[in-house]
């Protein structure tokens, strides 16, 4: 079956699912969704373009904790995506031994070769704990700044991680790490087709338990916390808010599920590297921004909406020369997802959820009203 | 300090003085609020009062100074941590959580504040209602904190803090922008709060409201203290009357 | 950033090991002409930036295809018209700045009054848009300006200058300085200011927000369009090598501080010595020789957060626009 009908049943069933008029209906949206998870890998015509949207559905959700409840607009998801695919790669991937005595630092001379799932737990554990670094200084900062601040980290991540690898001559390094030049993941080189069913499952179960928790965290405590310091950290203060051990906690929370999704994008792809082409491609700290924004940011349903409409926008753009017989479109393709972002944000800045959740239900006005409130 | 030094004080400030670059915004004030009580802070704009009011509520530190909150020294304390001491405050200008509901805006205050450590979200949602029953919001409830008129706003603000259970609460001009038969009726609702044995701290440059309520009242000018007592005789006291009224009209006063 | 720091120090540890050998650092006065005159046109490229962002309160990613559009236009006003690109300057900044101000006012003042993530998100889609309408538009070719005086230049000590970039410097420093009189001395640019201090204030004195917001925008457009063009005369490009010159604005006003017209040039001047500085240091010699060029950017973002953390008000920046 096309992905792109498999897709666009996902859209459906998301936003039935996340509308409150109806609890049978919703439930069996909810159900339906469930159905279309599980049965996706075996009617699909290609399952490697499956995986690729809970890659980017993990690390919108992540967003959403930091950037839709608690306000701060991270731009730099990248550094974590990144270092969560790095760090799968380092623990999980077995050590090559060098090939001759004359080639030192080679590549993956470094590698653990741990069981994946501590890797995996590592791919977590390393990004939340440089997160939980870098957020004490970097959410001290607010609006704009924090924004930039937290682009320039991921401008210079891959940097770092390049130049961790060895010091001083090329030839006869003085210390050595072992990062720079790349690393491959070698465990899943054999039987691709059986490890894209695996990988799906797993990203897809991991998504799930995400939306779980993002609709726990929305009702708890916690959940109100952030809300409170999104809203006004000084009020949210004095109302006895710990604000800085919050924004913390949903910045480490997000960089962890960042950290995960990079590592399934590491397993996918089979390699690291810190470059843009690889895995530090700058757009991702975008496309998970606008995943939240299609959905709607700040609410639970929102990211899984946009994750879906997000994948449905990339598949047309892919697809559109082969309809048209016209391979110049696909230079296109920039411009148009460009203007869907420039169209979503004078129209719908609340995100598709609004359409559902609407008070008087759909009409055209939302959108009128929409550009009439953001005006001068 | 023994038990007894806390008799009769539960608010102590020393000599707080606050100084931003070259400006001096509260200089070298020293009061005491006593448990139960209702205490004025009174003064013309510009006179130091919300300075002094972010001092205590910990969003400002003292330049120098000690303020201490039943024996404890507030001076390095972070604000969420005064919070869950016992010690609200209401902001002049008001600060909603403008995307969540009426409820969900009070119910951040049952979560977090004194009360809050030991309720869960459900249990808070309750404690909100009972306050909003309180301040009579409750209609509005499920309203965005957004819609609601400047009087609603200002009650919102009362609720959030009220939600906390404090012991003691800091009103920072609620009775602004209300008008006539408004501000009667919030000052029957801080007579109420007094009665459920919370502590309030009143700051206002209505006189009307002072003397309808405190007990006692201070007087701040230009961040100094220029007077203390009973609202009566400070409203009486000729440097009070020069601060609000200017120094003709002061000499008028006089010569009569 | 952590991270960062204790790789430095891991760096300079070792650094220490091997100067103790050798010492030979030092920093080449070629090095300090190419800071320069880079920064002042960093300093140009963040001026309009600083400019909308300081009373329009939007970080306006349009900024570098603005920049992209301007050097095309230097280009194809040279390919065509054999137009010399100190003579397109002016009309490129009138092209530009009209574009500005139709973008502005029939885009950006539809979300003026949004949340931030909404108004950084609008101008990231412009900016996608537009660069990949200039892939589209100018191919991914090279192009190059090239003119009878590229290579004149002069010495100073040891170190060669070049005419064309000091002329671009001067012409940074010119439209800073007018920018500055405008801002200072005209009636409109009082209002601007105005606005920025205080917008209900301005409001209530009868200044019409919407406009001053595109008159703002237009001017930093042709700031922009004129970076363009002096930038196009440097060294070839393509639109790809335009984007990478939004985060150059954002690091200068940070440096120089938001909302002031001098701090713009401090900051890019500050941002061009810096980065010329940092790339040209060696220590040791020969192949042993240790470079910190791999380090530049991120020693200047750790610089850059460091500055936002200590002085967000940046170097030179003060409430308002001075």
């Amino acid at each position: 079956m096309s992905n792109l009908v498999l897709i666009a049943a996902g859209i459906v069933l998301s936003l039935v699912a996340s509308q409150r008029k109806n609890r049978t209906l919703g439930l069996a949206g909810l159900a339906g969704l469930g159905l279309l998870l599980i049965a996706s890998p075996f009617v699909t015509e290609n399952k490697a373009t499956l995986i690729p949207i809970y890659i980017f559905g993990l690390a919108a959700i992540g967003w959403n904790i930091i950037g839709g409840f608690t306000g701060y607009a991270a731009f730099g998801q990248v550094a974590f995506y990144g270092l969560g695919a790095y760090a799968v790669v380092l623990f999980g991937s077995a050590r090559r031994p060098p090939l001759s005595a004359a080639s030192t630092a080679s590549i993956n001379d470094q590698t653990l070769g741990w069981p994946l799932p501590i890797a995996f737990i590592m791919a977590a554990l390393i990004p939340a704990l440089i997160a939980l670094i870098i957020g004490l200084p970097v959410l001290r900062l607010k609006g704009h700044y924090f924004a930039i601040a937290t682009l320039g980290v991921a401008l210079a991540m891959p940097q770092v991680l390049s130049n961790i690898g060895c010091v001083g001559d090329e030839r006869n390094p003085t210390f050595c790490v072992g990062l720079g030049t790349g690393l491959v993941m070698r465990p899943l080189a054999q039987d691709k087709e059986g490890n894209l069913i695996q990988l799906y499952f797993f990203g897809a179960i991991l998504m799930v338990l995400a939306v779980a928790g993002l609709w726990f965290i929305s009702r708890n405590k916690f959940g109100y916390g952030l809300f409170a310091i999104r809203e006004n950290e000084e009020a949210a203060g004095v109302l006895g808010v710990n604000a800085t051990l919050f924004k913390n906690a949903a910045f480490v929370l997000a960089a962890a599920l960042t950290g995960v999704a990079g590592a399934i994008q590491a397993m996918v792809q089979n390699s690291v590297a810190p470059t843009e082409d690889s895995i530090f491609n700058n757009s991702t700290s975008l496309y998970v921004i606008v995943i939240c924004l299609l959905g709607g940011t700040g609410t639970v349903w929102g990211p899984l909406i946009g994750t879906f409409i997000f994948a449905f926008i990339r598949e047309v753009l892919e697809k559109l020369p082969s309809w048209f017989n016209n391979p110049g479109l696909l230079e296109w393709r920039d411009v148009i997802f460009g203007l869907i972002v420039v169209l979503m944000v004078l129209f719908l800045p609340k995100g598709v959820i609004q359409l559902v959740s609407n008070k008087g239900g759909f009409t055209w006005r939302i959108f009128t009203r929409n550009i009439r409130e953001n005006s001068i | 300090m023994s038990e007894n030094a806390n008799n009769g004080v539960m608010l102590k400030v020393q000599g707080a003085t606050k100084r931003y670059g070259g400006v001096t915004a509260v200089s070298d004030i020293s009061f005491e609020v006593g448990p139960g009580e209702i205490l004025g802070l009174i003064g013309p704009n510009g006179a130091g009062k919300t300075t002094l009011v972010n001092m205590i509520t910990g969003l400002a530190k003292p330049t120098s100074g000690t303020i201490h909150y039943n024996n404890t020294l507030l001076n390095e304390v972070p604000p969420h941590k005064i919070g869950a001491m016992g010690i609200a405050r209401t902001f002049q200008i008001v600060r909603p959580f403008q995307n969540l509901t009426v409820l969900e805006n009070v119910a951040v205050g049952a979560m977090y504040g004194a009360g809050g450590a030991k309720r869960s979200a459900n249990q808070s949602f309750k404690k909100a209602e009972e306050v909003l029953e309180f301040v009579g919001l409750l209609p509005r409830k499920d309203d965005q904190a957004d819609q609601l008129t400047i009087v609603g706003r200002k009650r919102l603000e009362l609720a959030k803090a009220l939600a906390m259970e404090p012991q003691l609460i800091l009103l920072d001009e609620v009775m602004a922008g209300l008008r006539g038969s408004e501000v009667d009726d919030a000052m029957q609702l801080i007579r109420d709060i007094n009665k459920r044995g919370i502590t309030v701290l009143l700051i206002e440059h209505v006189m009307k409201v002072i003397v309808g309520v405190c007990q006692r009242v201070v007087v701040l000018d230009y961040g100094r203290k220029i007077a203390e007592g009973q609202p009566i005789e400070v409203m009486n006291n000729p440097v009070v009357i020069e601060a609000y009224l200017g120094k003709r009209f002061a000499k008028s006063q006089k010569q009569e | 950033m952590k991270l960062e720091t204790w790789n430095l120090e891991l760096e300079t540890w070792n650094l220490e090991l091997e100067t103790a050998y050798e010492e030979d650092l030092e920093v080449s006065l070629q090095d300090l002409i190419s800071g320069l005159l880079l920064g002042g046109m960093l300093g140009l490229v963040g001026l309009g930036f600083s400019l909308v962002w300081g009373i329009l309160n939007i970080v306006n990613l349009t900024h570098a295809p603005t920049i992209m559009f301007g050097a095309y236009i230097a280009f194809y006003a040279l390919e065509e018209f054999k137009l010399d690109p100190f003579l397109t300057l002016p009309i490129a900044m009138i092209v530009m700045g009209g574009f500005g101000f139709l973008l502005q006012k029939f885009l950006i003042n539809r979300i003026i009054k949004a949340p931030l993530l909404i108004t950084f998100l609008l101008t990231f889609g412009l900016e996608v848009m537009l660069i990949n309408i200039g892939r589209l538009m100018f191919t991914g070719t090279q192009r190059s300006v090239r003119t009878s005086y590229d290579a004149a230049s002069f010495s100073l000590g040891n170190a060669e200058v070049s005419y064309k970039k000091l002329a671009g410097l001067g012409i940074a420093l010119a439209l800073t300085y007018l920018l500055f009189l405008f801002m200072s001395r005209t009636k409109t640019g009082n209002a601007i200011r105005a606005v920025s201090m205080d917008l209900n204030a301005a409001r209530l004195m009868g200044i019409n927000i919407a406009s001053i917001y595109t008159l703002t925008f237009a001017i930093s457009a042709s700031l922009a369009a004129a970076a363009g063009v002096l930038l196009s005369t440097w060294s070839a490009f393509t639109p790809d090598d335009f984007g990478r010159y939004n985060i150059r604005a954002f690091a200068v006003v940070v440096l120089g501080g938001l909302g002031s017209i001098p701090g713009a040039l401090i900051g890019g001047l500050a941002f061009g010595l810096i980065s010329e500085v940092i790339g040209g240091i060696k220590i040791g010699s020969g192949v042993d020789a240790f470079s910190l060029s791999p380090w530049k950017e991120g020693i200047l973002f750790a610089a850059l957060v460091l500055v936002l953390i200590v002085r967000p008000q940046g170097l030179l920046g003060k409430e308002g626009y001075k």
